[in-house]
């Protein structure tokens, strides 16, 4: 992976559509070893438990690396605490990266626990100047301790702080750009939140650099009646289907992963999801023509 | 009383007081409007240590749309919850089935309160519990629960343990007649020994049968021994042993030589089948490396 004095903030992997790599699934993936899908790992299961190494977990991860690109995905970076980057954990994931060579690695724009505890929840942040001093620091901290880009992740929100001094959008985006870090779109977690808070999720969507986004998710929530869980347990949604047309539209090829964690279905019905943003891209990058640059060379390129 | 109390000072709230009341509001058991009632509380008193942070962010949680300030903390509240339990229900499948739906929710929030996760791993958050139903008021009558909660965590630490290589079975049979006294022995990382008064592999190997129930209520005392181990195909057993095969593997464990281990049986009329017990355990990953001692390395 590229270190940060030689980061280069054009090149992106497209990596096509890909799953979540769920137990219930490792037999199907090890057995039918498909070609055309990338797979995300949440890096924490794969790091072991504290009193022990990786297990079970990392010989499936090896042996789907083997014949697939892997991204990591972690929840547990804590990035917006106030707790000091967590070094034992940096480690671990250092140690990881390097036995697994992901294409990229990414968590999600929230804290997880202060005071060394973690709430394994992903909470809001105030958008204040002092949060987004506070977030440049840690992320290049991370970044440099890693040797790589970080991608970071919108979250779900089900409240916000009337001391806010700027939206989420505009927070992300200048995070991005400060820290040269990357950008998870996930665009069912602006819908749910875009609906939750009463925002216009394609403002949202207009105000996010298109240089800074490398990977989509795209996931399904349920409709408690007065606002809208993201549970990843349901096909993604019509209108989260549009926005992702128009994220399309909007930010060209990007890799795109379907995130299904919970009530989790037949191998084949994720595939299905694959297929359908698979061919939502091809279709409006045809009427754009504009190509699906090949995975390999920009990988490659990424990597050297 | 309201649940908005005025703050300790005029300026907004710094990103650590922020964390810290939310950390705090949404971790009470009882729920979010509860956590609000007892940081008013607590906050008129002075001159006492107070767990809670005294500036109270609620006037700072914004309002738009049809939920409430309560509701939308109480989303992240019960989510907290509910993504432990759901992790705990599964990994102590058993205990769990035992004390049911309920009164496992309530150890599950007693643990949290007594032992907050520090861990990055959600699967590592069930350390403490073997531990906590010990000296839990609901549980710590009930012996066997805390054996059976034991035996679950030590099948969680099997399917983590470290992969090393497996033994290769052939390789017993390149030992000679004369190495063989001198054989030390290493237990694959993910070998457990477990012994209890209780018979709790029974109840494991029923936890999602009916019968169940009808095994705790006629629970009595008997010797268990058991082999939690990581078996070649990744998949985490657990096996009864007899008494014979249990000490001999606590020997091997213990890096004792074959020579010694054997000493151990002189006095019997009938020794047991060692060899045949070596090439079980090798042949299922028990015994993950074998090393000829003081000749060298094999």
């Amino acid at each position: 992976m590229k270190t940060p004095s030689t980061r280069n903030k054009t090149i992106v992997p497209f990596l096509g559509t890909g799953i979540g790599l769920r137990p219930a699934h490792y037999n199907n993936i090890l057995e039918q070893k498909p070609s055309h899908l990338w797979f995300e790992a949440i890096s924490e299961n794969y790091m072991g438990i504290e009193s022990e190494g990786g297990g079970r977990p990392i010989q499936i991860l090896e042996k789907v690396r083997q014949d697939a690109e892997i991204v990591l995905h972690g929840v547990s970076l804590s990035i917006g605490s106030v707790d000091p980057v967590n070094k034992d954990y940096i480690k671990r994931l250092k140690k990881l990266i390097g036995e697994i060579q992901p294409a990229w690695v990414s968590d999600h724009l929230c804290w997880t626990g202060v005071d060394g505890e973690n709430l394994h929840d992903l909470l809001p942040l105030p958008y204040t100047e002092e949060a987004l001093n506070h977030l440049v620091s840690k992320v290049n901290e991370v970044q440099d301790r890693l040797g790589c880009r970080m991608f970071l992740e919108n979250p779900s929100s089900y409240l916000s702080f009337t001391h806010s001094e700027m939206k989420e959008w505009e927070f992300i985006a200048e995070l991005a750009i400060r820290t040269d870090s990357g950008i998870l779109l996930d665009v069912n977690n602006i819908y749910v939140s875009a609906m939750n808070q009463n925002f216009d999720p394609i403002v949202y969507l207009d105000s996010i650099p298109k240089d800074r986004v490398g990977q989509i998710h795209l996931a399904g929530h349920s409709n408690q009646g007065k606002y809208l869980l993201d549970t990843h347990d349901h096909p993604v949604s019509e209108p989260v289907w549009d926005l992702y047309k128009k994220s399309i539209e909007r930010f060209g090829p990007i890799s795109t992963l379907i995130e299904w964690d919970a009530n989790i279905p037949e191998y084949s019905i994720l595939e299905n999801e694959a297929l359908r943003a698979r061919e939502i891209q091809s279709d409006i990058l045809n009427r754009q023509n504009i190509p699906a640059t090949t995975k390999t060379e920009v990988l490659n390129e990424h990597r050297t | 009383m309201s649940t908005e109390p005025k703050f300790s000072t005029d300026s907004q709230p710094s990103l650590k007081e922020v964390q810290r009341w939310m950390r705090w509001v949404i971790t009470e058991p009882t729920g979010v409007e509860q956590a609000l009632q007892k940081a008013v509380t607590d906050s008129d008193k002075t001159g006492n240590a107070l767990e809670q942070p005294l500036s109270c962010i609620l006037q700072y949680v914004s309002t738009s749309g049809e939920l409430s300030k309560i509701e939308r903390l109480s989303i992240y509240a019960e989510g907290y919850f509910a993504r432990i339990l759901e992790v705990l229900e599964q990994d102590f499948c058993t205990v769990a089935n035992i004390l049911e739906k309920d009164s496992f929710a309530k150890l599950v929030a007693d643990y949290l309160k007594k032992c907050p996760s520090t861990y990055t791993n959600i699967s590592s958050i069930g350390k403490d519990i073997p531990r906590f139903v010990r000296d839990y008021e609901m549980t710590r009558d009930y012996e066997f629960l805390w054996d059976l909660a034991e035996l679950e965590w030590k099948i969680i630490e099997s399917f983590y343990a470290k992969n090393l290589e497996k033994l290769e079975v052939a390789r017993l049979q390149k030992i000679s007649e004369a190495e063989w006294p001198n054989a030390v022995f290493q237990l694959d990382p993910s070998v457990h020994l477990i012994k209890s008064n209780w018979a709790v592999h029974e109840l494991w190997t029923k936890r999602n049968v009916p019968e169940l129930d009808d095994l705790v209520t006629s629970m009595d005392e008997i010797e268990n021994h058991l082999i939690v181990y990581r078996n070649r195909n990744g998949n985490v057993c657990v096996e009864s042993a007899s008494c014979e095969k249990f000490s001999i593997l606590t020997k091997m464990h213990e890096h004792l030589s074959l020579l010694e281990i054997c000493e151990l049986f002189e006095s019997q009329t009938q020794v047991p089948p060692i060899m045949e017990w070596f090439q079980e355990w090798a042949t299922n990953g028990v015994i993950q490396d074998i090393q000829i001692s003081p000749i060298g390395i094999s």
